[in-house]
């Protein structure tokens, strides 16, 4: 029997054990998710999004379930900054992986917070440039404003920096370029899909937020398409995001060229698949084109 | 919490319901749920639709077994409905905060389904030897909805029934009972399960009267453990999680015309 290939890698300058990413907002902040699953058999685990001010999140309902897919509005709910660098960044470290801290917000207030989190407990920051429930400078979308926000951070910070694109299926290359010129050190290509569900008998939108944003298996496809066409883009590492729930969307994500593979929507409904996914990469890494077994 | 993988022993309509059914598990070895806690079931074994698991409360719980009762009302429980005896399932759990223990008599108020978990609550006053001093007040639309009075007779516990038709017990609802109830002389503690305006109704009944309420809340949930923020209630200090923070709350502490609204 041959040896399991070591899976490890340096992703982004972070030493990662697997690609395997838990990704922002299905985690929190390692300290539930980790009585789940194991968490030092993942590469990284990426926090729920911080703000400079705390965030109530939208009304409710803030889930809604459709074909394949979920759809939310959280609404970046979370308790401020103040509180996540007292309370949570401080036992980043203790936990057996690294951690990335994700951040939304406008210039000043990402730079700031990027300077504090610098030393302070996680491994390495995402911007996160995308969350299709909140507007205006916390989503900026031109290129050229994406530039202008990653240099005012990279400035700010010498921690690892990745920036969570949107998914604009038609400027994923510019946008994967303006990240790579500001001086990030990878990127998480993408981010959920902005949607809408209505309710029939009440004839409204079924979410409090009225609109939301779609992940889950249903966005796999757009997803491999998104990290195909960045890849094109630039040399930068990516982790692939979206619909991954299984071996085969796994391997799919290496093949569209991304370095990780994050799990985000299936720790909700299968929080253990990471256990089948480690194992298909590691006979993905030792068996050559055409010689994988198909999962059943 | 653990995600367990274990065997489907039953899942059969409860006789004279149609549109119910008893779910019996295999009682994973370390799981030991407190009456108001909930577990996630997966519905699907392998496919993605439906996709997420769906909450439900405990009805039962023995040595070697966990009984969950369910209505068939969307595609989450249809699928659910679907799977067979000697299947492998997974459950999630056990999530959230169970009904806080008080001494004196016990008011368990069910609308419908909501008596699934108050069921539970019962064996283990039972169990205390708490029985004969709680007394169960059941709303439902018709008589097929009061196929729960036996088992709760059967613990000892006393039964008092309503119907919006009037096919079974007095006409009206469980609302109603309440009311009646309170006037008798004495001070019970109220634990509810139900639709959101009987829960309403519930603490619009006991507010201001120094009897303490607990209500389950039942929301739209996606991971059911805390991680997605999703099944958000609004209570009179923001919103809070019926996963982590509930489902079991205090009646004083919810948001009811918001909570009503979102219902």
């Amino acid at each position: 029997m041959s040896k399991t290939p070591d899976l490890a890698l340096r992703f982004a300058g972070i030493k990662l054990r697997n690609p395997l990413v838990l990704l922002s907002g299905t985690a929190g902040a390692g300290r539930e998710i980790k009585k789940l699953v194991e968490l030092g058999r993942f590469g990284a685990l990426c926090t729920k999004t911080v703000t400079f001010q705390p965030r109530p999140g939208n009304p409710p309902p803030r889930i809604a379930e459709t074909p394949s897919g979920l759809v939310n509005s959280i609404g970046l709910e979370n308790p401020g900054f103040a509180r996540f660098l007292e309370e949570t960044a401080p036992g980043l470290r203790s936990l057996p992986l690294p951690v990335i801290a994700s951040i939304a917000g406008n210039g000043p207030e990402l730079s700031r917070m990027a300077e504090a989190l610098t030393g302070a407990g996680p491994a390495g920051l995402e911007i996160n440039l995308s969350c299709p429930n909140v507007g205006g400078a916390f989503n900026p979308t031109a290129p050229t404003e994406i530039e202008r926000l990653l240099r005012e951070v990279r400035r700010a910070t010498g921690l690892p920096l990745l920036a969570k694109l949107p998914p604009d299926f038609y400027r994923i290359g510019d946008l994967a370029r303006a990240a790579e010129t500001a001086g990030c050190d990878g990127l998480t290509v993408a981010n959920t899909l902005p949607a809408m569900v209505f309710d029939l008998k009440l004839r409204k939108p079924r979410l409090g937020g009225i609109t939301g944003g779609l992940s889950g298996p249903a966005v796999l496809p757009v997803s491999l398409y998104l990290v195909h066409r960045a890849r094109q883009a630039v040399g930068l590492p990516i982790i692939g995001s979206g619909g991954v729930h299984d071996a085969d969307g796994a391997v799919s994500m290496l093949l569209a060229g991304a370095q990780a593979i994050g799990l985000g929507t299936v720790n909700f409904f299968r929080p253990l698949a990471y256990r089948e996914i480690l194992q298909a990469l590691a006979e993905f890494r030792t068996a050559g084109p055409g010689r994988r077994k198909p999962t059943p | 919490m653990r995600d367990y993988d274990t065997l489907i022993l039953a899942n059969r309509r409860p006789a004279g319901v149609d549109d119910c059914r008893r779910l019996l598990l295999r009682r994973p070895a370390g799981f030991t749920p407190r009456p108001g806690q909930f577990i996630q079931i997966e519905v699907n074994r392998a496919g993605t639709d439906p996709l997420l698991r769906r909450p439900f409360s405990i009805a039962d719980l023995q040595p070697e077994t966990v009984t969950v009762i369910y209505r068939v009302q969307g595609r989450g429980t249809a699928r659910l409905a679907e799977r067979r005896r000697g299947e492998a399932i997974r459950f999630l759990g056990p999530l959230g905060k169970d009904y806080p223990a008080a001494d004196g008599p016990c008011l368990l108020v069910a609308g419908g389904m909501g008596a699934a978990g108050l069921l539970f609550l019962a064996r283990r006053l039972a169990e205390l030897g708490r029985a004969g001093s709680a007394t169960l007040l059941l709303g439902c639309r018709d008589r097929n909805g009061l196929f729960f009075r036996t088992a709760f007779q059967k613990l000892g516990v006393r039964t008092v029934c309503a119907t919006e038709d009037g096919s079974a017990g007095r006409a009206g609802l469980v609302t109603d009972l309440l009311r009646n109830e309170l006037n008798r002389d004495r001070k019970p503690v109220v634990y509810a399960c139900g639709p959101a305006a009987m829960l309403a109704g519930v603490h619009e009944a006991t507010r201001g009267t120094g009897i303490r309420a607990y209500v389950s809340l039942e929301t739209v949930m996606a991971c059911g453990s805390g991680l997605c923020r999703g099944c958000a209630v609004p209570t009179r200090a923001g919103y809070r999680m019926a996963c982590t923070d509930g489902p079991v709350f205090a009646a004083e502490e919810i948001d009811w015309k918001a909570y009503v609204e979102n219902a």
